[in-house]
């Protein structure tokens, strides 16, 4: 199978797309090889919840459709980054994933995820949102991911795209915004998820982490059964 | 959506138990040069096997049933292709020359009865959860008792990960040598984005 551009003969740098606001405010080392780093010092408790409850209604719920609604695809003729059907040339995560897709081999078949959001959890949704009470409730959203094997999630910095695109600001205030994430299942084989530096394994379901901004992360589904995630993301209260 | 229970059953027939650990430790950190090996990689690209894990009918039964399973809960040639040297003699013969004598007298192996493979994988691509049934030794050398090791090419980046049983293997430097122990299931994945370089020895350790 030939690749339909020659492999980049210089490292590409992933710092390079990372929207400027965001190196500034959250400085860090940028270095794979960085020995002496925190990247493993964000986890912050294991939740209590019906973690299994969750997870096999999750699943129920992307088997009534089948259809992943997660994908990300590069459009040569357009020179355009799309996140299923939505152009994103004008998101801040353009130029990451512009790192990843395009001259690159991450394409639509090896990112796909299903996603369920917000009023999307039903009777699951005021219970998740209370868990997050530093979050302002207003804008916050909850998103469950389901990583089916063979798909990752391309390396990258959070820029937030779905809370702009939820709350129609025209950018976002990088120094108020948070993102925390759980595991909704025992971690299992094949199932990866490097947060900087630190790579996880043995997680629990529950166990919850602080994806402080500015930190460098991906995952990747090599094993046999989905790979469930749950992320919160808002504003803080008591900051700005 | 997704059936697995083919590949569960597979495993479960093994008794194959994650929550058991596997004791795993880095064995030694081979001196090599990573540029070396990525030139070599650049030079003969037009030569590579590139191919993407499903069955094919020179591997044995095992590999097989473990490729059908995959497949059957969505690897395919989209999510799993790799790019690799050294069933060409003559690569297997540089490959050697560029690992070098005292690297395999380190490993306790006779380079003339080794198997070589370096390994590219692209972003986005990833080594479904399997165990190595080792075909390609075992055509050259028969059914002896090999031993498989792991070696990084170069120094770890982002994205770049192995788990062997229980065991999450990354921040790797440039030849460090792990060995992947026979029967052990494994699976690998690049979700980064620069190519992953990884280079698999299979010999008889003396």
């Amino acid at each position: 199978m030939k690749l339909k551009h020659p492999i980049s003969e210089t490292r590409l740098n992933p710092k390079d797309a990372v929207p400027k606001e965001i190196l500034e405010q959250y400085p860090w080392h940028w270095d794979p090889m960085e020995p002496n780093h925190t990247d493993d010092t964000h986890f912050m408790k294991n939740i209590e919840f019906d973690w299994q409850g969750l997870g096999d209604w999750a699943i129920k719920k992307c088997n009534e459709h089948l259809t992943p609604q997660k994908y990300w695809r590069f459009d040569y003729e357009q020179d355009a980054i799309y996140h299923a059907k939505e152009n994103v040339n004008n998101m801040p995560i353009k130029e990451q994933a512009f790192m990843a897709f395009k001259n690159n081999t991450h394409n639509e078949h090896n990112s796909q995820y299903f996603k369920i959001a917000n009023e999307e959890f039903e009777h699951w949704q005021q219970p998740l949102k209370n868990m997050f009470p530093n979050l302002k409730e207003d804008n916050m959203g909850v998103s469950l991911f389901v990583q089916p094997p063979g798909h990752t999630m391309y390396t990258h910095v959070d820029t937030y795209s779905s809370f702009i695109r939820r709350t129609g600001d025209t950018k976002a205030d990088y120094t108020v915004l948070r993102r925390y994430m759980a595991f909704v299942r025992d971690w299992d084989f094949g199932h990866f998820f490097h947060y900087g530096n630190h790579c996880f394994s043995q997680w629990k379901a529950g166990d919850c982490w602080d994806l402080v901004p500015g930190v460098y992360h991906g995952s990747a589904n090599a094993g046999m059964n989905p790979k469930i995630t749950i992320h919160w993301s808002g504003e803080l209260k008591d900051v700005g | 959506m997704l059936d697995n229970q083919y590949f569960k059953k597979y495993l479960d027939d093994r008794k194959i138990d994650l929550s058991e650990h596997l004791e795993l430790d880095k064995l030694c950190t081979l001196e090599i040069n990573p540029k070396e090996f990525e030139d070599f990689a650049n030079a003969h690209r037009q030569e590579a096997t590139v191919k993407w894990y499903h069955p094919r009918p020179f591997l044995n039964s095992t590999t097989n049933e473990q490729a059908i399973n995959a497949n059957w809960v969505g690897y395919n040639e989209h999510n799993t292709t790799e790019s690799n040297w050294g069933l060409d003699p003559a690569h297997n013969t540089t490959l050697k020359e560029l690992v070098g004598t005292h690297n395999f007298e380190a490993l306790g192996i006779d380079p003339d009865k080794s198997l070589l493979r370096l390994l590219e994988y692209m972003p986005g691509h990833s080594l479904p959860l399997h165990c190595d049934g080792m075909e390609g030794f075992k055509r050259l050398y028969g059914d002896g008792d090999a031993t498989r090791f792991f070696v990084a090419i170069s120094d770890w980046d982002w994205g770049h990960a192995l788990q062997v049983h229980d065991n999450m293997i990354a921040n790797w430097k440039a030849g460090d040598t792990y060995i992947v122990p026979s029967g052990v299931f494994h699976a690998s994945a690049n979700f980064g984005i620069a190519p992953k370089y990884t280079l698999t020895i299979t010999g008889v350790r003396s």
